[in-house]
């Protein structure tokens, strides 16, 4: 067995024979695997707002912490502490960072010329720029901070506001909620368990030649255990008269078929396969089609090929437009571009290899004519690396509507839950603070990368029993 | 100030966390195990160190930080407890039964099984001996990408590290060697081959004969016309490692649920040990889902049983 004795090792072969030559690749190979070169460079150039009553503190300290690892190089804080000498408190000494451990090229992100910018909210009010930021983090913001803030974007009206991330963190109990000025898409939800799309409902030509060349009667049974289990569906759907209405019926057929064809049942793998994935073939409508049916109706008030039309981020403004493209690919050929990796499946190289082009040349056809749509209505305005991926991961692609509700009620409930006993003894609540710095800066990620699921819109957690609920607000 | 002993498996991702933690608790004397030396792959996360310490050991690193910062807030701020963090840089199976009587806590941070079932064991062991007079809980924590898991171990009295073992995700689904040797479809078929079956002796720290094990990967993939457009030195390498994916986030939430569980435990919040929910899922990539439940003992347990 090969070994690589250490992660150093690994590097140093990395740097020099691989593709990625770059340290920084190397730095963020851990976390590249999570949402790949397209999510770090969102990340790398995102700004990140915060909003604190003061600074620093311990969540703030273990926010930038997990900020700064990630690889974002821009952040501004806001200090909204109203009170006299507002804005920088003297380094506590019981902090565990220091400015030298969390910035400058001995800190947490040396890729690049961080810039931390400080201010205070009187100044903050006149100079900063709002719309530059990728997402607005509101850190324990009192009731009077949060109605100033609020009063503030109200009458802001001309201004653009990016997703608020709000965090209430004191007390047994803790809230977590997402405020959206837009809807949000998320271009890969990365959900697991994803099942393949084969069209059994439509095959297309080349598709139908090939199953048409495949002779199971002439074969021998070992020829036959070399068959993809597509292949097999295919034959049985062919083989009878009626379409069978339920997977259990498309399972009997299989083995009536076999019989027919005097091949002994259940002992080959593929035929194991097309029998546990039968139920592929028994929808009318499948799954990806279906999901992104419903994905369309719940977007169907964003979708817009206007270009110029105001949106927070250019992102969202692109995938609404993908989608309106989407939908009339859809009016025209009935069924959505085919996407998606060939899955792995017992069959033989041969047979398996002549399926899986069969299936990536139809990706690449699909993906043509969806391109053309997209130039005729968009012209070249969006980059061609996103088109791709769209099309990529559609089964993938998910909205989170714009935000309606105010935050009121959240500081309602942290008031009046924040009478309840059963927290840690004052001083022993630190392993509190890093939790949720870690989930706000995982929702963070989510929203920047505009990959995986994030929270919508309300997360509670309990610090005294571990417990956790999201919820809508 | 939590006046004891804690001892922390492993100074990685989730170990940089946990020892962070038990410092701002103030916990008087943490001690820290870790044979390895650190790496560019670990600084997006392992925020204890930084480029000027690759190569060095990662225990010995991550104590110095801990008593520099323990210095100077001292000098800043005469009275605040001490926070003293010893490194060993040793294999931890190499510990006797003895050498675990000193801690109060023992908190895990590793991915490898062997180190933990060897921890779990002479915990067992030592509240065996004992008649529960000394019963040193066990809190392991994970992580794998955005998902992760703490479980409580209190010796004797929850279910033990090995009751759980078959919670543990499969390494790999093993794909059987006959379709490896004769029928592969994917690149980790051809990689898998090449790996254990061409060259099974490379050594691959040595970039030329790496370099020739992936001109052999390449060789395979094309003999066999499988899909190689994704084929390069790092996913080869990712497949051969299996290389899990980790990030500063999800490690941040572990280690904290983790020295929570200290932090309830020292501080008697715990109502009802029969009854501990002893295990705790974490998931953050579709909204964030956390479940928590109770893991009973198994009966027939081998470490466990008839305690
Ligand atoms: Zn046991």
């Amino acid at each position: 067995m090969l070994k690589v004795h250490s992660d150093r090792e690994f590097t140093n072969v990395m740097k020099q024979f691989g593709l990625t030559l770059v340290s920084e690749m190397d730095r963020y190979d851990r976390q590249l695997r999570l949402w790949g070169n397209d999510g770090q460079e969102k990340l790398k150039n995102a700004h990140i707002g915060i909003l604190t009553p003061c600074y620093p503190t311990n969540l703030i300290h273990e926010v930038l912490k997990n900020v700064l690892l990630l690889g974002v190089l821009q952040i501004t804080i806001v200090s909204m502490d109203s009170g006299e000498g507002a804005g920088t408190r003297k380094e506590d000494p019981l902090a565990f960072f220091d400015e030298k451990a969390l910035f400058g090229i001995k800190g947490l992100n040396p890729t690049g010329d961080g810039k931390k910018r400080q201010i205070d909210w009187d100044d903050a009010k006149a100079s900063v720029d709002w719309s530059a930021f990728s997402v607005i983090l509101e850190l324990d913001l009192g009731w009077k901070q949060f109605t100033a803030w609020e009063r503030f974007k109200s009458e802001a009206k001309y201004v653009n506001f990016p997703p608020s991330l709000v965090m209430l963190t004191t007390g047994r109990f803790s809230y977590y909620h997402l405020a959206l000025t837009e809807p949000h898409f998320v271009i890969n939800t990365r959900l697991e368990h994803m099942l393949p799309v084969f069209r059994f409902n439509n095959p297309w030509y080349e598709l139908r030649r090939f199953i048409d060349s495949i002779e199971p009667p002439t074969l021998s049974s070992e020829e036959f255990s070399k068959l993809p289990y597509p292949v097999i569906i295919f034959k049985v759907l062919e083989w009878c008269l009626e379409k069978p209405k339920s997977s259990k019926e498309l399972q009997e057929k299989i083995d009536l078929y076999l019989d027919s064809m005097k091949v002994p049942k259940n002992i080959d793998l593929n035929v194991i396969e097309a029998k546990r994935f039968a139920h592929l073939a028994t929808k009318i409508v499948d799954h990806k089609l279906q999901g992104t049916l419903d994905l369309l109706d719940q977007c169907k008030h964003y979708l817009s090929i206007d270009l110029k039309k105001r949106w927070y981020s250019d992102f969202n403004k692109q995938m609404a437009a993908l989608l309106y493209c989407l939908e009339k690919y859809i009016k025209r050929f009935g069924d959505i571009p085919l996407s998606g990796e060939f899955p792995d499946m017992e069959s033989g190289s041969a047979h398996y290899g002549a399926l899986k082009s069969i299936y990536d040349d139809k990706k690449l056809h699909d993906l043509k004519a969806f391109k053309e749509i997209v130039y005729k209505l968009l012209g070249d305005r969006v980059p061609d690396t996103l088109v791709e991926s769209f099309c990529n991961n559609l089964g993938f692609i998910s909205c989170l509507s714009p935000t309606t509700t105010a935050l009121d009620s959240l500081y309602e409930c942290q008031g009046s839950d924040s009478l309840m006993a059963n927290t840690a003894p004052i001083g022993y609540c630190y392993p509190n603070d890093a939790f949720m710095a870690g989930l706000i800066s995982q929702e963070m990620i989510k929203i920047v990368t505009h990959q995986y699921l994030p929270i919508n819109d309300t997360f509670k957690y309990d610090a005294f029993n571990i417990e956790s609920g999201a919820y809508k607000l | 100030m939590i006046d004891c002993t804690v001892l922390v498996l492993g100074a990685g991702g989730l170990g940089c966390e946990i020892l962070k933690n038990l410092a701002m608790l103030q916990v008087r004397n943490i001690h820290v195990v870790d044979l390895d030396t650190i790496e560019l792959t670990n600084l997006n996360r392992q925020f204890l160190f930084t480029e000027y310490d690759i190569g060095k050991p990662k225990a010995e690193v991550a104590a110095k930080y801990i008593n520099n910062w323990n210095e100077v807030r001292q000098m800043e701020n005469k009275g605040y407890p001490e926070v003293i963090v010893t490194p060993y840089v040793r294999d931890l199976t190499l510990f006797p039964v003895e050498f675990f009587k000193q801690y109060q806590f023992v908190i895990s941070g590793l991915d490898a099984i062997e180190p933990r079932r060897y921890v779990n064991k002479v915990l067992v062991q030592i509240t065996r001996e004992t008649h529960f007079e000394v019963c040193i809980p066990f809190i392991d924590g994970g992580t794998e990408g955005l998902k992760g898991h703490i479980k409580t171990i209190i010796p004797g009295i929850t279910a033990c590290w090995e009751c759980s073992l078959d919670t543990l995700p499969l390494q790999q689904h093993s794909v059987p060697m006959c379709t490896v040797a004769n029928n592969p479809r994917v690149l980790e078929h051809v990689i898998e081959y090449v790996a254990t079956v061409e060259c099974p002796d490379s050594e691959l720290d040595n970039p030329e004969e790496a370099a020739l094990v992936l001109e052999r990967c390449f060789t395979r993939a094309r003999k066999f016309d499988i899909d190689h457009r994704k084929l390069n030195m790092s996913y080869m390498l990712g497949v051969i490692k299996r290389i899990v994916p980790s990030v500063s986030t999800t490690n941040t939430i572990v280690a904290a649920a983790c020295c929570n569980e200290v932090v309830k435990i020292y501080f008697d919040m715990v109502a009802d040990y029969d009854n501990i929910t002893n295990f705790i899922m974490i998931n953050g990539a579709d909204g964030f889902f956390m479940h928590k439940f109770k893991y009973e003992r198994k009966p027939n347990c081998l470490v466990c049983s008839g305690l």
